[in-house]
């Protein structure tokens, strides 16, 4: 009787000390496996330094020795064609590249600057009446080219800009819309009613502030409008 | 029982179990088992399997030498030099091919030239903005592929999966209509002065790329927050990728990473003027 508990007793002290032994042994397996998870990418940048280079001669099995040559100036011949197709991309006549992040552009044709300097465009600012009316000015991304342009334009005030003031919206061919002198001396049309204009705020230039449209000093806009015709592009990014 | 008392059961506990532990030889054969079994498992899905099969994940087929049967050793080297040259204008073809194919999508894409240490964002095949490469890290993984592998890893354009950035693509502010010219004039008017803060942001593409770009510059102080939850977000992406496969029974897709510096400037426009999923093509000879 007094064997069987000691045996009992023995058992359970056992048992009790295998299962803490397996607890700490798994816990600090689990620790060191993540500590590999977290560390695999450093850790297999030392392991790939082992794994050999392994020689390439593919080639050889697709065209064989005595065409190598011939195959060669093919492929000089499809790059050179390429590089060809990719320079004439690239616009001979000058276009505008316009960086909305920093606001600045830059007037270019092929790869020579024309002049470069800052400009204004859109805000990112969402306006909104109500639940169903909403405006986002940002200016529109991508290439995009020159409709129409004109010197002395007028600008025909859309709602917004008579919402944005908190005044009524009068009729399409209210006298009130049309303003002259905000858009300075000339503007460019590009899609959508978004132009590329002069400004009265000189000194926002530089800065996120218009509804969309492009905004460029005076002198600026003066070379850009002699130089962009209709149909010249305008890269925006 | 006093506080003391506990801490002196529990020492004499720990040193019973030690000394059982030292004695015991099948406890000690467990523990170490059990101890390794799982890291030992952890190494060899998530590194050395990755690292030793980095040519089969990228294979394109036969890529064994062929025998050049009847030709004396030195024409042999002279050919292999051709094919060399052939492979090298190959790969020129290529990245050729993929910026002629990105040129015919209207929004911007990257073009990354590791050889002349450039990156530039184009739309339809004019340079937007072009960036010089201060700094070019380049995964040890891209070492082991060959060159019939590296042809048709460049082959297709890689295209944007994700991204992470410690600045948001844009950020709009909302303005509620006033209802007279009053409350118009109370609006504020003052234009956002221009974002000055660290950029840093990493691009997940197919074919298991990743680009990561930072700014020259130092952070500032207060970014650090930011900047090591940008961190621990690339991380979090590594880690659970690689835990999901360790728990699936498989081996992490092995990843090819490129780390780039450029200016801070350089950086925002760049990453500002992509779209979400933005196209890459990639020259890296």
């Amino acid at each position: 009787m007094e064997e069987k508990e000691l045996k009992t007793g023995f058992w359970r002290v056992n048992m009790i000390r295998y299962s803490v032994l397996i607890l700490i042994a798994i816990s600090l397996s689990l620790f060191f496996s993540l500590i590999l998870i977290r560390r695999a990418g450093s850790i297999g940048e030392v392991v790939v330094r082992l794994v050999p280079l392994s020689e390439d001669a593919s080639l050889l099995g697709r065209v064989p020795v005595n065409k190598l040559p011939a195959y060669q100036a093919s492929v000089e011949k499809d790059v050179q064609l390429m590089q060809r197709k990719l320079g004439n991309l690239v616009p001979n006549q000058p276009y505008l590249v316009v960086n909305t992040t920093h606001n600045t552009f830059r007037l270019m044709q092929s790869d020579k600057v024309l002049r470069e300097g800052i400009c204004s465009t859109g805000s990112y600012t969402i306006l909104t009446r109500g639940d169903d009316q909403k405006w986002v000015f940002e200016t529109p991304r991508g290439m995009m080219k020159v409709r129409n342009k004109q010197a002395n334009p007028v600008w025909v005030r859309p709602d917004w800009a008579f919402i944005e003031e908190g005044l009524p919206v009068p009729s399409p061919r209210h006298p009130s819309r049309y303003e002259y002198g905000t858009l300075g001396d000339y503007k460019l049309e590009l899609k959508d009613g978004y132009l590329i204009h002069g400004t009265l705020y000189k000194r926002f230039l530089g800065m996120a502030v218009t509804h969309g449209c492009v905004r460029l000093g005076d002198d600026d806009l003066k070379v850009v409008y002699m130089n962009l015709k209709p149909g010249s592009k305008v890269f925006i990014y | 029982m006093r506080p003391s008392a506990i801490i002196k059961r529990v020492l004499k506990e720990i040193y019973h179990f030690l000394s059982w532990f030292s004695r015991s030889k099948p406890a000690m054969i467990l523990a170490i088992v059990l101890f390794l079994l799982l890291p030992v498992y952890v190494f060899y899905l998530a590194i050395v399997v990755p690292a030793s099969s980095c040519d089969s994940d990228f294979a394109t087929g036969d890529t064994t030498l062929i025998e050049l049967p009847g030709i004396d050793p030195d024409s042999s080297q002279g050919i292999l030099e051709t094919v060399k040259a052939i492979g090298n204008l190959e790969l020129e073809k290529a990245y050729l091919a993929n910026l002629l194919e990105l040129s015919q999508q209207d929004s911007a894409y990257l073009y990354l030239n590791l050889s002349d240490s450039l990156l530039n964002m184009e739309v339809q095949g004019v340079t937007m903005r072009s960036c010089t490469l201060t700094d070019i890290r380049v995964t040890r993984r891209l070492r082991c592929l060959n060159q019939s592998q590296l042809l048709n890893w460049v082959s297709t354009p890689f295209m944007g999966q994700a991204d992470l950035s410690t600045i948001p693509k844009i950020r709009y502010v909302v303005k509620e209509a006033p209802k007279d010219t009053n409350e118009a004039a109370l609006q504020s008017a003052k234009p956002i002065p221009p974002d000055s803060s660290s950029v840093y942001f990493t691009l997940y593409f197919d074919k298991h790329l990743t680009i990561e770009v930072g700014q020259n510059e130092e952070p500032y102080d207060e970014e650090e927050e930011i900047i090591d939850i940008y961190q621990e977000g690339i991380q979090s992406v590594i880690r659970s990728e690689t835990m999901r496969a360790i728990l699936h029974g498989s081996s992490p897709e092995p990843q090819i990473l490129i780390r780039l510096q450029v200016s801070k400037a350089d950086a925002r426009a760049i990453y500002r003027g992509l779209p979400v999923h933005p196209g890459l093509a990639l020259k890296l000879q």
